[in-house]
């Protein structure tokens, strides 16, 4: 609790004020792009606010909890979800969501507590920030967002001259690696995985461990191996900030999805226009990172399906309508180039076979 | 010797015992016996399914749920602690996802994973298949009341499987503990062994006089867990089933409309509230559905994310369109449960229905 609060700003839209964050990457990896982050609290008025501090709320907000199951407790306007990432069991109390999807001047106000830890898994109980972060004030965040119409887009993005390159696809299709590779062309960082979408135009991530994923770059599947998680740690442990040129917010110019072909081969592309057929992809694959873990206790958005399941709330569908309408409006008509490739031929000094205007 | 199993008139799968090693015996055949037919039993439908179950050494998986020359590929690694699901790992090659007329899966694993993918995956499967037959896999219990049926659903720990013994022991018929088919507003069976998980139930005393007396078979089951339990610290925890087949011969319901649905949740009295709003019990059935339903959720995606036309890339979209349907045609109403279990919940839902 001894450190000074750390104040975000997420694209003028949402202050996220967390307390008590301890040494962490959650507060090293911030893109440090203008006004991304802010030394003390702001005059600015922002329309959202979240405040997150660990430990365990105050009487008044856990008394109202009054129903509850295994994994979720709810009450009037609070709620307590207990997850569980292997070696960390941890709780989060949420309370002032906007449930009814009108946000509100109060603040979110968030407590996140550890409840159990086994010191034989490493390396995620030395940055639990980190699991707090991805499970719990990701989502909030998102959903936040949502209620002013700005939504995360899982893709790459790179952007020159006001014109933003697209780089959707699934896990695994080194989006990462070619977004290094344009950047070695002199393009400007958006993104490597999730990309803002505001008022049509993309906008770079300020939250999200850029870059976490790289040390994933040669390997033929996802799988968190005791050598992978040795070098994610020792990623980490440097917490060097990004010195890559971040890109101003840009209108997208094309869109490259990106495949993953099994069998050897030539590269193989198809062009065309972003049509519905192509926005049911971009879908799939958002979708796909809130269901995130295929075991329902690590589920990505799940406090949200709990709200659903016992509330009867709407939050999940709305999401999505209002996420299809916004991403449509921006993306639908662009041109498109379909890339089919084999990440194993992959060769990051000839890309050009990627589509930049 | 192959063995022939049909569910309902939609699928019919198969299983040759001879390649496979003992927990088959022991779980997938233990799970479905109340389904095993001799080979024309049941008039199937003409576009029936067919599910061929093939035991192999290796496959190999470039990624975790992806489909591949139309074939999806599932891996699976160790998830929910505090149970032999942790120690289960297999790789499985479902084909003939494109026909949709004869399904193989192809199925490498280890010695556990034979206890974990018949509920994790097989269910999935045809989870995700009776939609093409207009049918859908709800999650709750099904007590048949009145030559009708009632649909009780909610989170888990409402006491759904509790009532279920409950209901049994009264010498009640129902339609399933945790699951049940819905076709065209009737109820259909889904008669899986009842759960009860040691974790969850090993502290309620109150079980024991809802438990049918065990038989010699289990009580053996119940000394090698203990055994295991033992030999690893208690980390493993085998699950008690009882399979109402054993116990309760009677107690299959056959097909009935759906008169009720009563959705369950915890609070602080027993009650039961009549004429909620249908659009939020529908929500609820819907996130319940989700929830349940992850890995098929990302099946579904993952063929979109290949942009096929498969129907069953809008397998959600057609759930949400069922539920809807159910919801506006039976009536509602909601239950709330205190902590403690009691079964008289039971006779309120008689009472509510004479």
């Amino acid at each position: 609790m001894s450190s000074k609060p750390v104040f975000m700003n997420i694209v003028d839209d949402l202050l996220i004020e967390w307390r008590g964050l301890s040494y962490s990457p959650v507060q090293k990896y911030n893109i440090p792009y203008e006004g991304c982050i802010i030394p003390e609290e702001s005059s600015r008025d922002f329309p959202l606010r979240m405040i997150v501090q660990q430990g365990r709320p105050p009487k008044d907000v856990t008394d109202k909890l009054v129903r509850s199951t295994r994994d979720c407790e709810i009450g009037d306007g609070v709620f307590c979800a207990t997850h569980t990432r292997d070696p960390i069991v941890w709780k989060a109390w949420i309370a002032d969501f906007p449930l009814d999807g009108v946000p509100t001047d109060k603040p979110v106000r968030v407590w996140y507590q550890f409840v159990r830890r086994k010191r034989s898994v490493w390396p995620w109980f030395m940055f639990p920030e980190l699991l707090v972060c991805f499970h719990v004030v990701g989502p909030l965040m998102e959903w936040l967002l949502s209620l002013r119409n700005i939504f995360l887009l899982h893709s790459g993005a790179v952007e020159k001259d006001g014109k933003a390159v697209l780089l959707p696809g699934r896990g695994g299709v080194f989006k990462t690696s070619h977004i290094i590779a344009l950047l070695q062309q002199g393009w400007k960082f958006l993104s490597d995985d999730l990309v803002i979408l505001k008022d049509n135009k993309f906008w770079p991530t300020p939250f999200h461990v850029t870059f976490f994923d790289y040390f994933y770059r040669y390997c033929p599947d996802e799988r968190l191996t005791k050598a992978r998680m040795f070098k994610s740690f020792m990623h980490l442990r440097k917490n060097a900030p990004l010195k890559v040129p971040i890109g101003n917010p840009a209108s997208p110019a094309v869109v490259n999805l990106m495949r993953r072909k099994h069998k050897n081969g030539p590269i193989e592309i198809s062009d065309g226009f972003v049509t519905d057929d192509t926005l049911r992809v971009l879908k799939a694959s958002d979708v796909l990172e809130k269901l995130n873990f295929n075991d329902l206790e690590e589920l990505r958005g799940r406090m949200f399906l709990n709200l659903d399941q016992h509330l009867g709330t709407d939050i999940w569908q709305q999401y999505w309508l209002k996420y299809e309408a916004a991403v449509s409006n921006a993306l639908r008509g662009l041109p498109l180039r379909v890339v089919e490739l084999n990440p194993k031929q992959f060769n990051i000094s000839q890309i050009d076979y990627l589509r930049t205007q | 010797m192959k063995r022939l199993f049909s569910v309902h008139d939609i699928f019919r799968f198969s299983i040759d015992d001879e390649h496979w090693p003992a927990p088959v015996e022991k779980n997938i055949i233990a799970f479905w016996k109340a389904y095993e037919i001799s080979a024309n039993d049941i008039p199937l439908r003409p576009d029936a399914i067919d599910i061929e179950l093939i035991p192999s050494k290796r496959i190999s998986i470039p990624d975790e749920a992806i489909n591949i020359d139309n074939q999806l590929y599932v891996t699976h690694d160790a998830i929910v602690q505090k149970c032999r699901y942790k120690f289960a790992r297999f790789q499985i090659r479902i084909s003939g996802l494109q026909e949709l007329k004869k399904i193989r899966l192809t199925i490498a694993g280890n010695y556990a994973s034979h206890w974990v993918w018949p509920f994790h995956i097989f269910s999935g499967l045809l989870r995700w298949l009776s939609i093409l037959k207009e049918t859908i896999l709800l999650h709750g219990l099904g007590l048949s009341l009145n030559n009708g049926a009632v649909l009780l659903t909610g989170s888990s720990g409402t006491g759904k499987t509790l009532s279920a013994l409950a209901w049994l022991n009264a010498g009640g018929k129902y339609f399933g503990d945790d699951k049940v088919f819905v076709r065209k507003g009737e109820l259909l069976g889904h008669w899986n062994p009842i759960n009860l998980w040691y974790h969850r139930y090993q502290d309620n005393p109150d079980l024991a006089k809802f438990l049918p007396k065990p038989n010699p078979q289990e009580t053996k089951d119940a000394k090698f867990s203990k055994l295991i339990s033992t030999l690893t610290l208690g980390k493993i925890n085998l699950s008690t089933n009882v399979h109402p087949a054993d116990h309760y011969p009677e107690a299959f319901a056959s097909p009935a409309p759906l008169k009720k649905i009563i959705v369950m949740r915890r609070g602080e009295k027993l009650g039961l509230t009549d004429n909620p709003h249908p659009e939020q019990i529908a929500r609820q059935i819907k996130a319940d559905l989700l929830l349940e339903a992850v890995n098929v959720m990302r099946w579904q995606e993952s063929l979109a994310h290949l942009g096929t036309s498969n129907p069953l890339a809008n397998w959600y979209d057609a759930s949400c369109a069922i539920i809807d349907q159910l919801v506006s045609q039976v009536d509602l109403q909601l239950a709330t449960v205190p902590e403690k279990y009691s079964p008289k919940i039971l006779d309120m839902i008689q009472g509510s229905m004479e």
